[in-house]
């Protein structure tokens, strides 16, 4: 009967006109940064294909769009994709915003991903259907008469329950129906088994967070003896949870968890960077003084903001003298680095930890609990992208560990393409021998060996296990709403 | 008192199958709202669009296809007609003769006089006096219902 009720096709409704708005909104999204993760890749491997010094050889990694993401976003709009690898430090944030529509104009309009669609829609739809499933049949009198047969209390708040379930289930499989085929007609989008096991995932935590709402509206209209005095309860606990708990977590994770100045910490790394330069100053004047004064001059030089350089041209003292400084400079760079991250690590576990002070105090309401474990689902959370950047930490050091094991600081092609017999010492300039920049005989890279990043995606089931304690709390909040409506039912009065 | 959005049919349906009877036809619920005279065109007309004596007949129409044993009734003659009325107390006749034991308040001495086995008083949620069928036919009801609540006022 529910069914056709005015409730109902609202709600129907509603749903039929947001998910596919939402999702062709998320879905074009997804394949805007598919198609700049594309041309940045292929970007990123014709620059390495170019490279003739190890100087200038630092991959970028490029972190492939969640497909998931078109279902929650999670923090992927806040947070860029692309992670250059370079020596001086360690990558924290990715640069590069990942979400970019062709207007940086239109980006104010603010966009709502599915699983927040469902947060809302549902618990509402959930409450409105809810709110006066007791005090209703008490109204009509109808309780009376179904309670003068055998029906026990219990057994009348199963049915009741039963029958929201009916009702609403099928409304959340059709929003996710819908999903579904927007996301097949869409030839962009190609969805792997894993892919598919996250989406029924997603479905099942919905249903786990329908039943919370169908169970609190049941639970506010056993308290309640009539339906005008429940219609106010129910919204207000819908705003408290729905709005207020994530909005005040977030306020009081902020104060209770301070976090230090970023200038403070940029300030720091700054003042190892002025430290490096200035040891580095001195063993190039060290190093010039060894091998007797020359001229210090390339006819090539490229320079990049890694302090990298590719040099052709000039004497043989000079190559030696450069070698010496690499030799010297690499491997105390990298010590920094190692420094900087520490000051680094500091701030990021700071921020970790607020993160996570602001998680854990918004489980006070179900459906941050339920946005949270989408967003753990589709991969898009804080966790995910820290094991990202984790990732990408550690290949950073392989990368490095390469360049020591194949001697790449001791090697002329680190600085320069030309082979070490090209270049003539300073007594050859004074005799008119001067160095010739002959580009055929510049050597290509061997990078056969160089490591390259691969994308880890974590298997399902441990996302789902990462999931399950929100899970977990969102089924302990259903069985304690459904306890408590019993407890209160029993005493109810019908009359 | 029962599900507006539910035909006649459908809530002396749905409460006979909560009240354990799941093998009753179509046919059963027509006799039996047949039989405490509703009128066949509203077999199958959602029950909001029934008038309260309508109501009171499905209403009855539930206890007996329940086949309880105990009915209790609030006012059941209230906004009926007198010919409706009339019917209704022939049927509770029949249910009592039945063997059903029915509990019914009632404003009205007269028929309460021409149908029970026992009438009882109350006053303020008390009853205050109970006469068996022999009792209270050698005496006037009326008079001591207005004795019992005389007393009240005073």
């Amino acid at each position: 009967m529910n069914l056709l009720s005015v409730r109902f096709v609202i709600g129907f409704v509603l749903c039929l006109v947001v998910i596919p708005f939402t999702m062709i909104v998320s879905i074009d999204d997804y394949n805007n940064q598919m198609r700049i993760y594309h041309i940045d890749r292929v970007a990123v491997e014709r620059e390495i294909e170019n490279t003739r010094v190890y100087f200038f050889l630092r991959p970028t990694v490029i972190q492939e769009p969640e497909v998931l993401g078109a279902f929650s976003q999670g923090i992927t709009p806040n947070i860029g994709n692309k992670v250059k690898i370079q020596i001086n430090e360690y990558p924290v944030f990715p640069s590069g915003h990942s979400v970019s529509r062709d207007n940086p104009l239109l980006n104010a309009f603010f966009s709502l991903d599915f699983a927040t669609v469902i947060a809302i829609t549902i618990s509402l739809l959930a409450l409105v259907f809810s709110y006066d499933s007791i005090t209703r049949e008490r109204e009509n009198g109808t309780m009376k008469l179904i309670l003068t047969g055998k029906i026990s209390r219990p057994a009348f708040v199963m049915g009741k329950l039963m029958g929201l379930l009916l009702t609403l289930t099928p409304i959340l499989i059709f929003c996710y129906l819908l999903a579904a085929v927007i996301l097949l007609a869409n030839p962009g989008v190609q969805l792997s088994g894993p892919d598919w096991t996250g989406i029924i995932l997603l479905l099942l935590t919905s249903m786990i967070y329908m039943l919370v709402f169908i169970l609190l509206g049941m639970f506010i209209s056993a308290k309640t003896a009539h339906s005008s005095s429940s219609i106010i309860i129910s919204p207000l606990c819908w705003i408290t949870f729905l709005f207020l708990i994530p909005n005040l977590a977030t306020y009081a994770s902020a104060s209770l968890s301070k976090l230090p100045l970023y200038e403070n910490v940029q300030t720091a790394i700054a003042n190892y960077h002025k430290e490096y330069e200035k040891n580095a100053q001195d063993k190039w004047k060290e190093y010039h003084r060894e091998l007797g004064s020359f001229e210090y001059y390339w006819e090539n030089m490229n320079h990049d903001n890694d302090n990298s350089q590719e040099l052709s041209g000039g004497t043989w003292e000079m190559t030696q003298h450069t070698k010496k400084m690499v030799e010297w400079g690499m491997p105390e760079r990298l010590s920094y680095s190692d420094k900087i991250w520490a000051l680094q690590k500091d701030y990021l576990d700071k921020l970790y930890r607020q993160q996570n002070l602001r998680q854990t105090l918004a489980w006070l309401s179900p459906s941050e609990l339920f946005i949270q474990a989408s967003d753990i689902l589709c991969r898009t959370d804080a966790d995910s992208f820290l094991d990202h950047t984790a990732a990408v930490r550690d290949y950073r050091d392989q990368f490095f560990l390469y360049f020591k094991k194949i001697n790449a600081f001791s090697s002329y092609q680190w600085f320069t393409p030309m082979p070490e017999e090209d270049f003539r010492t300073v007594q050859e300039y004074e005799e008119g021998n001067k160095t010739k920049i002959d580009r055929e005989r510049f050597a290509d890279l061997d990078i056969s060996l160089m490591p390259r990043y691969e994308e880890r995606k974590s298997d399902p089931l441990d996302t789902f296990r990462s999931a399950l304690g929100r899970l977990a709390a969102l089924l302990s909040i259903a069985i304690v709403l459904l306890g408590g409506t019993m407890i209160v039912f029993r005493k109810y009065d019908v009359r | 008192m029962l599900y507006g959005n539910f035909t006649a049919r459908q809530n002396l349906d749905f409460f006979a199958r909560l009240g354990g009877k799941n093998d009753l036809t179509k046919k059963d619920y027509y006799d039996v709202m047949r039989r405490v005279g509703l009128q066949e065109e509203a077999f199958e007309r959602k029950l909001k669009t029934f008038s309260k004596g309508m109501r009171q007949k499905v209403g009855l129409a539930i206890a007996i296809i329940k086949d309880a044993g105990n009915i209790v009734m609030d006012e059941p003659t209230s906004g009926l007609d007198p010919k409706s009325a009339a019917e209704l107390m022939q049927i509770l006749i029949q249910l009592k003769n039945a063997g059903k034991s029915i509990l019914m308040c009632t404003h009205d001495l007269f028929r309460a006089k021409s149908v029970a086995d026992r009438v009882g008083i109350m006053k303020e949620g008390r009853l205050v006096m109970i006469r068996t069928r022999e009792e209270f036919l050698r005496v006037d009801l009326e008079r001591i219902y207005l004795d019992y609540m005389q007393e009240a006022i005073v």
